[in-house]
């Protein structure tokens, strides 16, 4: 990778028409001594180029991180230079067939924050903070649209599987990721239309899950990635100030019949909300979360499943243009009281030039999805000089 | 002396006759002095707010689907942090517009409710209504009579909306407007809020003859009531270029 990515510098730098930004950031933790989670800066290099029915794009990240105690816990705490592709791809337009080839970010699904059909690029939960780039992490795929009237009909391959980076590794745990082999390909068709104002999709995927299974063998734990099918569904319509959307997707994972507490069974899980256009400046999005769980057998249950899950997720946002923006974001689960919030405060100082603070804070009981994941709590500043 | 009398009472009518011209007689003048099927531009906003500036650069394209409904497609070329930006609007005249927004930071279309036509142009002191074609029936006209304006003898016309809903859908009660009858173009114009208390002011710095048509391509609004003000400059117009109707869809969005 190192070789390519000198391969493609120079030539970035050569093209002279490159963009992307600097950013100066400093993540400090919540909780006593506020060590840093992160501190330190980035650039970010991308090239864009067009030729007639063919697009080339391809952004780096050059990150130098004074401190990085993220993911392993055993990583040095010390000065690092890290480059790495953000996205690079080979984009062929035909009249009616686009052709994407390469590391790319693939999004399924119309509703906020919580889309039950988007599994094929993963999260970062360890860097969760103002940018979305920041804490998803793209995929190597190959990736068809054909378009024809108001449809659309989208096909995805992606060679290699990458997982969530959950930031909750466990000591002397064996990480076991599916092997390399066409059979483990994952595949996913979504089909698209739009009929009297109302959008709609329909997709499916068979892949695997983003998060492991723990599963205990002999004396030590494999954290193991497991196949799933994914059949979703979503859409939306606007009246007015409002846009309704629902999303909702039914995994069939591998126990089937739900006799393995390791491994997650069948379930489902929908979202249903509305944005609200409260005024020029103000907007909310409130949603509701349900996921059940079926083939549900008492005694062959992982102890943090549960049988029905109802959760909400609310997001206000205020933006004074040019000036600055105040969004909110949360989600709720109503069973465990866990939560997860995510204020950010950005200000435009300049064209160009913004400025982020805000918290990603995970709280709750221990057990709990979100209680888990406490320690990735943190504050964050950053300052972002784009050109 | 009966001929002299004649002869009088006609050269006299003249400007009376002129100045008869109805309120609405004016503004199908102002309206439909064009036929465009397409128009393609660039922007320069310069949004103003306690003191600080924000420019904005937009490459539009906009065409009429129907009679009665447009398509448009705005991409930010500038600044930077919001280069590729990309805004579209599919309207229906019966029906609810389709408003989606681009954000390459998300990677994704989403789809955003109407703020109604009173609703904030990219957050600028212009509204939807502001830079759209005006729909007649919408408003009642009157012709006030006529009043020089920066040495131009200009129309001046009062537009009360139709009804309660354009009212409450414009946030406009009355909009007085002065159209220059060498052009049939507003020079100036003012609006005033439900109150009926003056909200924003229109100046009309430059209009420019591009393809045999007065187009108004400097326009700097004010509003008196938040001190604010958002100026629009327009370049690079071009009508009529056959513009592909591929370009007002989601796939050219991420393009």
């Amino acid at each position: 990778m190192r070789k390519l990515i000198a391969l493609l510098f120079p030539l970035i730098l050569v093209s002279g028409d490159f963009h992307g930004y600097l950013k100066f950031f400093a993540h400090p933790k919540l909780t006593l001594p506020y060590s840093f989670d992160r501190y330190g800066t980035r650039l970010q290099l991308s090239m864009k180029k067009k030729r007639k029915n063919i697009d080339f794009f391809a952004s780096f990240d050059f990150d130098l991180d004074e401190r990085n105690s993220t993911g392993v816990p055993s990583e040095p705490r010390s000065s690092v230079l890290k480059i790495y592709p953000v996205e690079a791809y080979i984009r062929f337009h035909f009249s009616s067939v686009d052709l994407k080839l390469g590391k790319q970010f693939v999004f399924w699904g119309r509703t906020d924050w919580v889309n039950p059909t988007d599994n094929i690029t993963p999260w970062d939960y360890t860097n969760m903070t103002a940018e979305i780039e920041d804490y998803r992490i793209s995929v190597t795929a190959a990736k068809m649209d054909w378009y024809f009237g108001t449809s659309s009909l989208e096909f995805v391959f992606v060679p290699f599987f990458r997982p969530n980076k959950a930031g909750m590794e466990i000591t002397g745990a064996k990480t076991i990721l599916p092997e390399q082999k066409p059979e483990n390909w994952q595949e996913g068709v979504r089909f698209s239309f739009s009929v009297g104002g109302l959008n709609f999709s329909t997709s499916y995927l068979r892949g695997f899950e983003l998060f492991p299974s723990v599963i205990p063998e002999s004396s030590v734990l494999n954290i193991e990635y497991k196949p799933q099918q994914v059949f979703g569904a979503d859409f939306d319509y606007a009246i007015g100030r409002f846009v309704f959307k629902g999303e909702g997707a039914y995994y069939l994972t591998q126990d089937r019949e739900g006799y393995n507490p390791f491994v997650r069974n069948p379930h489902l899980e929908y979202v249903l909300g509305a944005d609200w256009n409260i005024s020029n400046n103000l907007t909310l999005n409130l949603q509701f979360i349900e996921n059940r769980v079926f083939k549900w057998r008492e005694g062959f249950m992982n102890p943090m499943e549960r049988r029905k899950r109802d959760s909400a997720s609310g997001m206000i946002s205020y933006k004074k243009e040019g000036y600055y923006n105040l969004r909110f974001i949360g989600i709720y689960n109503f069973g465990d009281g866990d939560y997860f919030l995510l204020p950010v405060f950005t200000y435009e100082i300049s064209d160009g030039v913004n400025m982020y603070i805000g918290a990603s804070i995970f709280e709750g009981p221990e057990p709990s999805i979100f209680g888990r994941s406490k320690k990735l709590s943190k504050a964050f500043i950053e300052i972002k000089y784009s050109f | 002396m009966k001929k002299l009398a004649l002869i009088l009472t006609v050269v006299l009518l003249i400007p009376l006759y002129s100045e008869e011209l109805t309120g609405r007689a004016v503004m199908e003048k102002v309206v439909n002095k064009t036929e465009w099927n397409d128009m393609e531009g660039e922007i320069t906003m310069k949004i103003m707010v306690r003191g600080r500036t924000r420019t904005r650069k937009i490459k539009m394209y906009s065409r009429k689907r129907t009679e009665q409904d447009s398509d448009m497609v705005m991409k930010f070329l500038y600044p930077p942090d919001i280069e590729g930006t990309a805004f579209l609007l599919i309207e229906h005249s019966k029906g609810e517009d389709e408003r989606y927004l681009y954000l390459p930071a998300l990677r994704r279309i989403k789809r955003i409710a109407a703020s109604g036509k009173g609703g904030a142009f990219m957050g600028s002191d212009f509204s939807y209504y502001d830079i759209g074609k005006p729909k007649l029936k919408d408003w009642k006209y009157r012709n006030l009579g006529f009043v020089k304006f920066n040495s131009i003898k200009c129309y001046r016309i009062e537009a009360v909306p139709s009804g309660p809903k354009i009212e409450k859908d414009t946030k406009y009660s009355k909009i007085i407007h002065w159209v220059d009858p060498n052009r049939w173009s507003i020079v100036h114009a003012e609006y005033y809020d439900r109150t009926a208390t003056l909200w924003k002011v229109l100046y009309v710095k430059e209009i420019k003859k591009i393809e045999d048509i007065w187009f108004q391509t400097d326009l700097l609004m004010k509003n008196v009531l938040s001190g604010s003000q958002s100026e629009m400059e327009f370049e690079a117009i071009k009508i009529n270029q056959r513009i592909s109707k591929e370009l007002f869809t989601k796939r050219y969005l991420v393009q």
